[in-house]
């Protein structure tokens, strides 16, 4: 990879796709009763996707939030908007599958995550956030437990 | 231990209301899908900002549709103080330690760009970013780029200013020929300076640009009074070499040619 710098926007680009598909198939395993094994491994599955995207972004000269495109930066939101649902990010009840490898893999992806709202973005609230097809809301409503 | 049983809905917005208490009925009116763009906006911008990205805060105020939810746009008003407090506390101890990120020199000048942003709510979120992190930590004005931008955009907008008794003249690009004349009583949005390799982005309304440009000469009169209080040699001498680059390179050709 590091010999074909044309290459990285490409990979990214898919893997964040990716990312967004397996935690759609998260949510749809969620609500047709799919035991906590399964769970487990699919959401741990997930959490190991952070890695690749953190090591492609590691590259000096990979600079995504230079003038983004505008595929990049609703993928880039998808992505951000799915680590929230599952609790990958900082929360009181953080996901189990997060190890420090993926809390620090998560805190470099912050850095160079280009900015996930376009001014030019037409109905921004209704198109990219109600009617987004990453937060199912039959998942949304479904009755999970969590510690007091 | 006994489990409780939440909607997953619920449960981040109990999180939320955990991050910003005062917002709780502004929180109950949103849709679960605003509240997991807000928790993203909260939890994104609090990782950049300790890690010393702080300039990203404000393009989340640049989009008309988010600006103009009031439910929404308060709640992101109290999310912004939030990130602000746990960016100042952060610093604060890496100053002690003598750890400042490196970025944010570069990162605050984003912000003193932004703060001239045509977009008032981008440009009041940025202004208050700026003012609270110099404030709290006036080591930051012996930052010599910083200081020579704060000069530098103060400059670009009092000519951008007398733009409004002046021919303005807006070098567009043309695919057509078109006669010199068009080129005049333009308005000139982009101002440039190529010694601090900023540009800054202006509204139309002379009235702003004047409100911008009297709020920032405040300021700039505050940091560098706090800054010079701090560290008297270093912004002295900051401003001294700012002063020898002006003298060099505009006085002196110009009483060459008297």
């Amino acid at each position: 990879m590091n010999r074909r710098p044309d290459f990285y926007n490409v990979y990214l680009l898919e893997i964040l796709a990716l990312f967004a598909d397996k935690g759609i198939a998260i949510q749809t395993a969620a609500t047709s009763n799919a035991t906590d094994t399964e769970m487990k491994n699919l959401m741990a599955e997930l959490c190991s996707l952070l890695l690749p995207i953190d090591a492609l972004l590691d590259h000096t000269d990979f600079h995504p939030g230079h003038n983004p495109s505008s595929l990049l930066t609703t993928r880039f939101r998808n992505m951000w908007f799915i680590c929230v649902l599952f609790n990958f990010t900082p929360s009181p009840q953080r996901a189990s599958c997060m190890t420090d490898w993926h809390i620090g893999a998560l805190s470099r992806i912050a850095e160079k995550t280009p900015p996930i709202v376009l001014e030019e973005a037409y109905d921004f609230i209704t198109t990219d956030l109600e009617f987004n097809p990453v937060l199912r809301e039959d998942y949304l409503e479904k009755v999970c437990c969590i510690a007091p | 231990m006994y489990l409780r049983t939440l909607q997953t809905a619920a449960m981040h917005k109990a999180t939320l209301t955990k991050y910003i208490p005062l917002k709780a009925s502004d929180i109950k009116a949103l849709i679960p899908a605003q509240v997991v763009f807000l928790l993203t906006f909260h939890d994104l911008e609090a990782m950049r900002s300790s890690r010393g990205y702080v300039a990203s805060t404000t393009t989340y105020f640049l989009n008309k549709g988010v600006n103009s939810r009031e439910s929404l746009s308060s709640c992101m008003d109290s999310i912004v103080e939030k990130v602000i407090r746990g960016c100042l506390n952060e610093l604060n101890t890496r100053v002690m330690q003598h750890s400042l990120p490196v970025t944010i020199s570069s990162e605050l000048q984003k912000l003193l760009v932004a703060s001239c942003h045509r977009i008032a709510r981008a440009r009041d979120i940025a202004g208050k970013y700026l003012n609270r992190m110099i404030t709290s930590l006036p080591s930051l004005m012996c930052d010599e780029p910083l200081v020579c931008a704060i000069l530098e955009v103060l400059t670009l907008l009092r000519r951008a200013c007398e733009g409004e008794y002046t021919d303005e003249v807006c070098l567009i690009l043309h695919l057509r020929w078109v006669p010199p004349q068009c080129f005049q009583y333009n308005p000139a949005h982009h101002f440039t300076s190529a010694r601090s390799n900023l540009t800054i982005e202006l509204t139309d309304s002379y009235a702003t640009r004047n409100e911008i440009l009297v709020l920032l000469h405040k300021n700039a009169n505050h940091w560098l009074t706090l800054g010079i209080s701090r560290a008297p040699i270093e912004v002295r001498r900051t401003l001294q070499v700012r002063s020898a680059v002006y003298l060099k390179r505009l006085l002196i050709p110009l009483f060459r040619n008297i």
